[in-house]
Formats: structure tokens, C-alpha cells, sequence
């Protein structure tokens, strides 16, 4: 039985020329099979970069090194050498980006691409199966339309190509990385669906890392929310969006667009931007900004579990909850 | 259902079998034919070769045919004329063709496979296997191209073979260092990391992103190698290092030299090797032109 992915106080250390950065610190993330997750966060705050070091992503060129536990059905994904990782990646956990056309190989035709990821060696089984991929994703899936290449193609097309590579390794988690940023709002929806749809049938597990919180509620069962390289609350999509826990969460919300405000107060934001790496040590990261900051925050606030599965970072529901750790 | 919104019907680009085999093939070659010296050049290219291909029926003597006519001027008989042990020249000129063309493939072809893979071994694995391979590619940088020729044919003998693999040691460290370059800048692409994404090899991406996507750089320095090794050959020959069995282009007009007022005897030959070579680079030259916009990719 799979128990999926579990990442346990994961931190990620890169060299720059400044020093040594920690740009994740102490991250834990779940993802149960079939289960529909969102790591949601600012620009900045650590988000793709926990991807990145969970699946070893990040060249040894910058890295310091990782410490934590990032298992894939127990198994450690730090201690496999590069060819059993290779099974992991595609096979097992299949990533989706943003910006599909730098993605594609531009001298192939989309239908190659996703075949080269097949693992059987029968060419007309590869074919049919190319055939159901593109079927699965809504492309077009005429001989015709598996012969053109990446540039003849629009924007959603190529995402959805993507997608279908993800796919054609057959994974059991498919990772999205923005999935759906670079493209218009119409297309983003449709895209969404897809990749829910496909997620539901083939159940598969899905980590979606996004900063669009449209994308958490439609897509997602479970969210984690990012900051500064911390996760700062965790939880139930509902229950989270219903009733957040965290001050930085309730400022997200409230940065959502409503069309039912009058205009001047339609667009909200936070204000400031996220610390960088390192230049807050100690306390609650997110006080320079937090409107209900107090003196207690200088000092690092307790992970408080507050019903359930959740959990916030934060000094003000620890009045009210008891402490998780 | 939303599943079907932004998809286009097929329709067909390419006719079956005749797929381009880089991007926007078709554009890039309507770009080649919009550019009138590489056009001109590809002609003459083709000529030449076609010429070389049918000598044994094109060419009215056999070359090698020692006749009374010695050194005798362009006539209805011998339209090149003759030269010091009554040859027909023009013969030796459509027959060596041959040679130098078999020179310049020969060449052009061991250049690209070992300038490519030791460039793409270099550019792909870095570190110290790339400091070794690009420290021995520069050592024979250093030294010139046509004097490392002379010396490596010199000492090995002026036997055909030789000369190619001369040619080949002296051409082979720009290919390498071109491939090397394109290497490094696509495996920082976005394309790369995601092939390792799905858990593609090393060899996939080698064979399936990185060398493809090398191409034309590639096809535009070799080109330019197959002008290049005309050249060098024809002076090699031309000091003497020519096959014997074999006469060249540089061939003749090294033995123009003895007598430099029977003008029939180096002119053609040196206008035909500055045609080639000149075509070759035109060629060269089209292809930068068609292959290179990004447009086509867009």
C-alpha cells in the first residue's frame, strides 16, 4: 500500500555569493495518495524551491544540501542514486510547468514527445496510447495534430501537451508547478478542469504549487500555506478559507478580487514584500507586516493545532488552542 | 464539457515522408532561396558534383593519357589545352573534381563527428573532462591550420587517406568548440529540466534535445569545413603533397608552376577551386541566414 509523499522538516540550503541561504526551513508536507493538495504562497516565499529540493532538482553547483526527510512511499529520495531516481521522476511523480513552450523540445512533434516517454517498445501500442492521452488532456488527437511541433501551437495546446507527458509516465503523484500562470483566465479554468478530471480518474495524487488562491479552491482538498520559506498554516481547504487561522492567510484572502466592491477597494494587497532568505532569524517572520503584531512575536511563535488536521504558526489562536508541538 | 474548448482540427502541414528535419523547414528554405548568392552557390555546388559524378563520360580524354601535343594552348581539340606531357587539361580538371570533393566530404564528415562529440562529451559532462578536452582542442588551435596539415601529411605521406585525416586534425577544434558552446547553452534551458523531469537519461537528451537543437549552427559550420578543406587540400597539392595516383585540383596547378606562361594550365584550375570554395561559403552563408531567426520557432 502507498502512503505517498511525506516531507518532514525539509530544509534546503543554497550557496550564493552572499553566504549560505536558507530559502526552506523545516517544511513538512503530506500528500496522501489520491489526495489533492496546494502549497500556496507570495513570489519568493520558497514554494518551487521546496519542489525543486524534495525531487532533487537543484544543481549541485548552488546547493549547500538538503536536511529532513523527503520520502516517496518510505523510501528516502536524498539516498538514491541517479538511475533508481530516474524511475521516480516521470514514473512515479510527474511534474507540470509553467511557460509550456520553453518546456517542449522545439525540433520535435508534440505526438514524439509524448511518445518518447512510453515505456513499451511496440510502436502501434505506443501510438494508441498517445492516441488516449491526448484524448484524456481534450487535444485534438488526428495523426495531423501529433505532427506539428510546439511553435504551431497555442498556449493552452501546449500546456495540455505537457500535461499529457506527465501522464504518459503514468504517475501515481503529478506535481504542478504554476501550472496555469502564463495563460488567460479562460484558458486557465479549462486547463484546471483537465488536470482535476484526469487527477479523479486515473486516481492520482496531485501537489499543486500556485499563488492563485482561485486555483487552491477549485482544485485542492488540503492546503498548505507559505511564507518566507516556512509553512505558517495548514489544513482543509474550507475550513482554511472559511476561517483562517494565520494573519498572513487572512491577508491573502483579503487580497482577493470581489466584483461586488466598488472599485477603489477592489484591488487590496499586503504591504511590504516578503523578507528575504535569512534576514529574519528569530521570531514570527511575518510580523514586519502582520497588522496584529505584538511584542510576543520576537520571539518564534509555536505551531498550533487548532481542530483536525489543521495548524497555524502563530501566537494569537495559541491563546485559544493548545500547542502541537 | 470544457475538455475540447481550445482545440484546433488538425489539418495537415507536411505531406507524409516528407517532414522537414529541423523546424520550420519550409520557411527556412524559402529563406534560403530569397538570398541569391547562396542560391548561385548551391548551383554551382550541384554542377560540380554532377560533373564529377559522370567524369568517366564527360570528360572527351582520360586524364592520365600522355598524347604528342605537349603544352599546346586551348584548341577545338583540346579545349583547355595541354600541358608539359600532352594531358588534356580540361580531363584533369572534371576528373579532379573527384578527388577534391571526396577530399572535402570525407573531411566535412570526420569533422563533424569528432568536432561534435568531443564537443558535446565536453560541453555535457563539464568540469575537468571539459578543461582536458578543450586544453587538447586548443593545442591544435595554436598551431596553424595549413602548417599542421603539411606536417602531418609530410611525415605520414601524401596518400589520400592521410591527407583527409590531416585535414580533419586541423579543422576538428572549431567544430568542437562551436558544439560545446550550443551545448551549454541548452542544457540551462527550461527543456532540459524538464526531459530530467520525466526521468529521460542522459543518452535521451543528448540524442533527443541537445543534439537536435544543435543542428543548425552545425550544418552551417560544416559547409564552411567542405569550402575550407577544398582550400587546404589544393594547397597542399599544390607544395607537392598530393596524391599521385590521385591528381587534384591542386595537382594541376602545381605543375603549372614549371611553366607559369602557359597560362591554360593554372587559370582554370584556380578559377574552379575559387568557384567551389567560394560557392561553399555562400552556401554557408544562406544557411546562417535561413536557419538562424528564432522566428521560425516561434
Amino acid at each position: 500500500m502507498s502512503t505517498g509523499l511525506a516531507v518532514r522538516d525539509f530544509s534546503v540550503a543554497l550557496k550564493t555569493p552572499a553566504g549560505v541561504i536558507r530559502p526552506v526551513d523545516e517544511v513538512s508536507i503530506e500528500v496522501r495518495p489520491s489526495q489533492r493538495v496546494a502549497l500556496v504562497g507570495e513570489s519568493g516565499c520558497g514554494k518551487s524551491m521546496t519542489l525543486r529540493g524534495i525531487l532533487r532538482f537543484i544543481p549541485p553547483s548552488v546547493l549547500d544540501g538538503v536536511s529532513g526527510e523527503a520520502s516517496y512511499d518510505g523510501v528516502d529520495l536524498a539516498q538514491l542514486d541517479d538511475r533508481r531516481l530516474r524511475d521516480y521522476r516521470g514514473r512515479r511523480i510527474a511534474m507540470v510547468f509553467q511557460d509550456a513552450l520553453a518546456r517542449l523540445n522545439p525540433t520535435m512533434t508534440v505526438g514524439a514527445q509524448v511518445e518518447e516517454v512510453l515505456a513499451t517498445r511496440d510502436r502501434r501500442a505506443r501510438e494508441t496510447q498517445v492516441t488516449a492521452l491526448f484524448r484524456s488532456v481534450g487535444l485534438d488527437n488526428s495523426r495531423a495534430f501529433r505532427r506539428r511541433y510546439p511553435h504551431e501551437l497555442s498556449g493552452g495546446m501546449r500546456q495540455r501537451v505537457l500535461i499529457a507527458i506527465a501522464l504518459a509516465g503514468d504517475p501515481e503523484l503529478l506535481v504542478a508547478d504554476e501550472p496555469t500562470t502564463a495563460l488567460d483566465v479562460t484558458v486557465q479554468a479549462q486547463i484546471l478542469d483537465t488536470i482535476t478530471d484526469v487527477v479523479r480518474e486515473r486516481g492520482m495524487a496531485l501537489l499543486v504549487v500556485t499563488h492563485d488562491l482561485g486555483v487552491v479552491s477549485e482544485t485542492c482538498e488540503f492546503v498548505y500555506v507559505m511564507y518566507a520559506g516556512q509553512i505558517v498554516e495548514s489544513g482543509l481547504v474550507d475550513a482554511v478559507f472559511d476561517d483562517p487561522g494565520h494573519p498572513y492567510t487572512q491577508g491573502l484572502l483579503a487580497c482577493v478580487l470581489d466584483v461586488d466592491e466598488p472599485v477603489e477597494q477592489r484591488v487590496r494587497t499586503i504591504p511590504g514584500v516578503v523578507p528575504p532568505p535569512g534576514s529574519v532569524t528569530t521570531g514570527c517572520r511575518f510580523r514586519s507586516r502582520c497588522p496584529a503584531a505584538h511584542d510576543r512575536c520576537a520571539a518564534d511563535p509555536p505551531v498550533v493545532r487548532l481542530d483536525g488536521d489543521r495548524t497555524a504558526r502563530c501566537w494569537l489562536p495559541s491563546d485559544t488552542a493548545g500547542e502541537a508541538s | 464539457m470544457s475538455l475540447t474548448r481550445d482545440v484546433v482540427p488538425g489539418t495537415r502541414r507536411w505531406r507524409t515522408g516528407r517532414r522537414p528535419p529541423v523546424p520550420g523547414g519550409r520557411q527556412a528554405w524559402r529563406r534560403f532561396l530569397g538570398h541569391p548568392p547562396a542560391v548561385a552557390g548551391l548551383v554551382i555546388l550541384i554542377v560540380v558534383v554532377l560533373v564529377a559524378v559522370a567524369a568517366d563520360w564527360i570528360a572527351p580524354y582520360d586524364p592520365q593519357a600522355v598524347s604528342q601535343a605537349l603544352l599546346e594552348p586551348p584548341s577545338g581539340e583540346h579545349l583547355l589545352g595541354t600541358d608539359t606531357v600532352g594531358r588534356d587539361i580540361l580531363s584533369q580538371i572534371i576528373h579532379g573534381g573527384r578527388v577534391s570533393l571526396i577530399v572535402a566530404l570525407v573531411t566535412g564528415l570526420g569533422t563533424l563527428v569528432i568536432g561534435s562529440l568531443v564537443g558535446a562529451v565536453a560541453g555535457f559532462y563539464g568540469g575537468r573532462v571539459d578543461a582536458v578536452l578543450m586544453r587538447i582542442a586548443e593545442v591544435f588551435q595554436v598551431i596553424p591550420s595549413f602548417a599542421l596539415a603539411l606536417i602531418i601529411v609530410a611525415v605520414l605521406g601524401a596518400n589520400l587517406a592521410y591527407i583527409c585525416a590531416a585535414l580533419v586534425m586541423a579543422l576538428w577544434p572549431q567544430m568542437a568548440r562551436l558544439v560545446r558552446g550550443e551545448v551549454l547553452r541548452i542544457m540551462t534551458t527550461d527543456m532540459v529540466a524538464a526531459a530530467r523531469t520525466v526521468g529521460h537519461s542522459n543518452r535521451r537528451i543528448i540524442m533527443s534535445d541537445v543534439l537536435p537543437n544543435a543542428l543548425p549552427p552545425l550544418i552551417v559550420q560544416t559547409t564552411i569545413d567542405l569550402g575550407s578543406a577544398i582550400l587546404l587540400q589544393a594547397g597542399l597539392a599544390f607544395l607537392g603533397l598530393g596524391d599521385p595516383s590521385n591528381l587534384s585540383w591542386g595537382d594541376i596547378l602545381q605543375q603549372a608552376q614549371r611553366d607559369l606562361s602557359a597560362w591554360w594550365m593554372s587559370v582554370p584550375a584556380g578559377v574552379v577551386i575559387f568557384l567551389v570554395v567560394l560557392a561553399a561559403n555562400f552556401v554557408g552563408d544562406g544557411l546562417n541566414r535561413a536557419l538562424r531567426p528564432t522566428s521560425s520557432h516561434l
